[in-house]
């Protein structure tokens, strides 16, 4: 892959992103803000397409412009991490800059944070201030929405934006928009989709920290609320958006920090829940197509509303006036591992608050999932069994039994 | 915990150390340093600090001096990780300062260090710092700092490491400060008398050097710590006293922590040394505290390093001249720690390639061994979960009734 042509045109800054070893057109990625100036950063790109060029297996990332050295040397290890987590099994792209920014430029000094309007980004906000005086450099004086993310259509920003800014005033913090098309490098093989295929399994915070550097002339440091899984859920899983990652898409005039790593998701809620801006401008649902601002429907909507029934706040939460049954808590579709904690933090709460039926629905919907797992663990060890011992006969003979069965049934 | 009267008095930085929930008597703990005047750093304490009281159980750590709110966030979350990774069960201690310190210094006029053990990674890290950064550059290693009281237990040892590091220092260009600390001494319980204490570096390794950062931040601004060269994917499954995801939070506004080269193999460390002289005259691979010369030659660490120098064809380069090693070497020295059995891995190839069967077989041999006691302990710790949840702990306490039975003792 190679990313030249990078350059700032009036509020919008460039680059060409040409393949080396798959067949794509080129692309021309950009960032835009209205209210920010965007700054001359190659290491934008790089950030946000390292990642994409590995999944696609490119032999090299070379950015035709002056990177900082550090920031190539992070981005590699970054790499290292998600290619040995997620084992992809081929070697990692080469990083390569035509010059090196050997004097890197005095870092701006105003700290962001990334304003999602979820509970993370809110608490993070909000504890952020009640941590680190106005004289100190890590308090967080400006609060960046980025669209092309979370936020894939038009309208979806139009949601975010006024929210974002009616956060920003309660917290005394300045609001900058920002958008991008980042997340297109990794649509492939679906191009037309409008959510791009970029799992936020593996490459989250690159597109945040991209964002970040697109602003480098305002900011020398942003941090992101991270999802509140609890230490020892993220020491056994890798995420995109990684207390052992996001540092590595920083550099010394571009921080980046992944907030508030140990903390649950429940005492986050709780930081917030006496703070009337963050309770009237809480955006939960992450669902693309959803069309109000919470559906009510998704495993996160569900969930909330079950968080904050357990800390007897309903009626003071986007929720209000709504009835969880374990029905509904029953029909909640696959649970990711943090989706998981989440839910098991919830059930104790949930009894202490006298709902005995819905901490037994969460129960049962979690030996669900375990069940799950045990099933695909056991699946995938007689998979490495039959691989070993019978060179894979057995997963063959399957598969042409349901080639042959499957059709079959579904005439029948 | 209470950490009180800190104060700096000539090339000294010292403070008192009360135990609240142990009794213990009170610690003077203490930073020395020759070459550059210690700050009046209470986040030296802190650091250093805050792992014995968790594993201790005090309920808190108080620090009557200024904390940066930011490392009493980062230092929190480093607990929290190592109580993640470790099991540790106890609510973790409170951290507490008397004064926050809302307006941390900038860089300027302070230079980044690199910590100088005259091991592998810390000379790798050097060589692969210069190689990468002008001296423009804000993050090139200027200065490198020795530490005394934590590698080098006796004083004849660090003497012997300032000579070696003072030889390397002239050699890259770049300053070195000793500094030497008896805060290993907070956690030397119970052992007191113990002259390595149980500081396991399992968990608390990048305090110590982080500790000594602070205490040397009027002169440097961010240091760097070589990572031990282990794959990846085994770094971080495995929390280890020093980690990438540890190190920097041991760091605050005024004074960063990197943990540098986490990806790069051992093999590729020694490659980036080989032609620099000064490394090859004066690198330290053995840490055994009981030396008597500069390599006991016995260590799972110095055979390996044998190893190390003869698959990159170096071995009469090294500080290894000479020596050979056999499979009753690599059997007698084992395994015992998962970023160990990684290492060793790495060189069952290489000794193909050499047509050292013998020793690819050895290493095989060890590593299969840690694996097995490694599934006897698995194995073992379900047992014990099943004893505790179906029959209240009654099998382990008759296996311990029998045990005391059986010892004649």
């Amino acid at each position: 892959m190679v990313i030249s042509g990078i350059g700032v045109s009036g509020t919008r800054l460039c680059a060409t992103v040409a393949w080396e070893e798959n067949d794509r057109p080129k692309q021309t990625l950009w960032f835009e803000s209205n209210l920010a100036q965007v700054a001359h950063s190659p290491e934008a790109f790089l950030v946000g397409c390292a990642a994409p060029a590995m999944r696609d297996r490119e032999k090299r990332v070379r950015v035709e412009d002056e990177v900082d050295p550090e920031l190539l040397e992070s981005v590699a290890d970054a790499l290292a991490y998600i290619n040995g987590g997620y084992a992809y099994g081929y070697d990692a792209p080469a990083l390569e800059a035509s010059r090196l920014r050997q004097r890197p430029p005095r870092p701006a000094g105003r700290h962001a944070g990334m304003l999602s309007c979820g509970v993370d980004s809110l608490s993070m906000l909000r504890l952020n201030h009640a941590r680190y005086a106005e004289t100190h450099p890590r308090r967080i004086s400006i609060g960046i929405t980025v669209n092309g993310f979370d936020c894939v259509t038009p309208e979806h920003f139009e949601t975010l934006w006024p929210r974002a800014v009616d956060v920003g005033q309660a917290s005394g913090i300045e609001v900058l928009d920002l958008s991008t098309n980042i997340s297109t490098v990794a649509q492939w093989p679906h191009p037309t989709r409008p959510f791009g295929i970029y799992s936020p399994r593996e490459y989250e915070a690159c597109i945040l920290a991209a964002a970040a550097h697109s602003l480098s002339a305002r900011i020398s440091c942003i941090s992101i609320g991270s999802t509140g899984v609890g230490a020892g859920n993220l020491l056994r899983r890798l995420h995109g958006s990684h207390p052992a990652l996001d540092p590595l898409y920083g550099c010394s005039w571009m921080q980046v920090i992944h907030a508030n790593a140990t903390m649950f998701r429940l005492d986050k809620i709780r930081a917030i829940l006496d703070w009337d801006a963050a309770m009237r401008n809480l955006m939960v649902c992450s669902k693309w197509h959803r069309t109000g601002l919470n559906c009510g429907l998704c495993g996160k909507c569900v969930r909330t509303t079950a968080e904050f029934i357990a800390l007897g706040k309903l009626e003071e939460s986007p929720f209000r006036g709504r009835r969880l049954t374990p029905a509904e808590i029953l029909a909640v579709p696959a649970v990711t591992p943090s989706g998981a904690m989440a839910w098991k933090e919830v059930i104790h709460p949930l009894e202490a608050a006298g709902r005995s039926d819905l901490a037994r629905a969460v129960k049962a919907l979690l030996a669900r999932e375990r069940r799950g797992e045990r099933i695909a663990t056991l699946k995938e060890r007689a998979k490495q069994a039959d691989e070993r011992y019978l060179g894979g006969i057995s997963v063959r003979a399957n598969r042409f039994a349901r080639r042959i069965l499957l059709p079959r049934r579904a005439e029948s | 915990m209470v950490i009180s009267d800190i104060g700096a008095s000539g090339g000294t930085l010292s403070a008192t150390v009360a135990w609240e929930e142990n009794d213990r008597p009170k610690q003077v703990i203490w930073f020395r340093s020759s070459a550059a005047t210690p700050a009046l750093s209470a986040e030296a304490y802190l650091v250093g600090c805050a792992m014995p009281a968790m594993r201790d159980k005090e309920k808190r750590v108080r620090v009557e001096g200024a904390v940066g709110p930011e490392l009493l966030e980062s230092v929190a979350e480093a607990i929290a990780w190592i109580m993640a990774a470790f099991s540790y069960n106890e609510p973790p201690p409170v951290l507490e300062c008397s004064r926050k310190n809302q307006a941390p210094r900038s860089a300027e006029g302070r230079v980044h260090a690199g910590m100088l053990s005259c091991g592998v990674d810390s000379l790798a890290l050097i060589r692969l710092n210069h190689a990468r950064y002008a001296e423009t550059h804000p993050h090139r290693i200027r200065a490198g700092i020795a530490v005394g009281g934590f590698d080098c237990v006796t004083p004849v040892q660090f003497e012997e490491l300032l000579e070696r590091a003072r030889a390397i220092g002239q050699s890259a260009g770049i300053e070195v400060l000793d500094i030497d600390t008896n805060l290993m001494e907070v956690a030397k319980w119970p052992n007191p008398e113990r002259p390595f204490p149980r500081f396991s570096a399992r968990q608390y390794e990048a305090c110590i050097l982080a500790a000594c950062g602070h205490a040397l931040s009027d002169h440097v601004s961010g240091i760097s710590i070589g990572s031990s060269g282990v794959k990846p994917s085994v770094t971080l499954r495995r929390i280890h006293g020093t980690h990438p995801l540890l190190d920097p939070l041991y760091g605050s506004a005024s004074m960063r922590v990197f943990h540098e080269h986490a990806t790069v193999m051992r093999l590729d460390k020694i490659r980036a040394i080989l032609d620099w002289d000064a490394a090859m005259q004066n690198l330290m691979v053995c840490n055994q505290w009981d030396r008597k010369e500069l390599h006991c030659g016995r260590c799972g660490k110095c055979v390996r390093a044998v190893m190390e120098f003869m698959t990159l064809g170096k071995l009469d380069a090294s500080p290894f001249r000479g020596r050979a090693v056999s499979a009753q070497d690599i059997l007698a020295v084992g395994v015992n720690q998962r970023n160990a059995a990684s290492a060793w891995e790495d060189l069952i190839a290489p000794m193909m390639a050499l047509g050292r069967a013998d020793l690819a077989q050895a290493i095989q041999k060890i590593i299969a061994d840690y694996r097995r006691s490694q599934r006897i302990e698995a194995w073992k710790e379900r047992a014990k979960n099943a004893d505790a949840r179906y029959l209240g702990g009654m099998a382990v306490k008759a296996n311990r009734f029998a045990r005391r039975m059986a010892s004649p003792s």
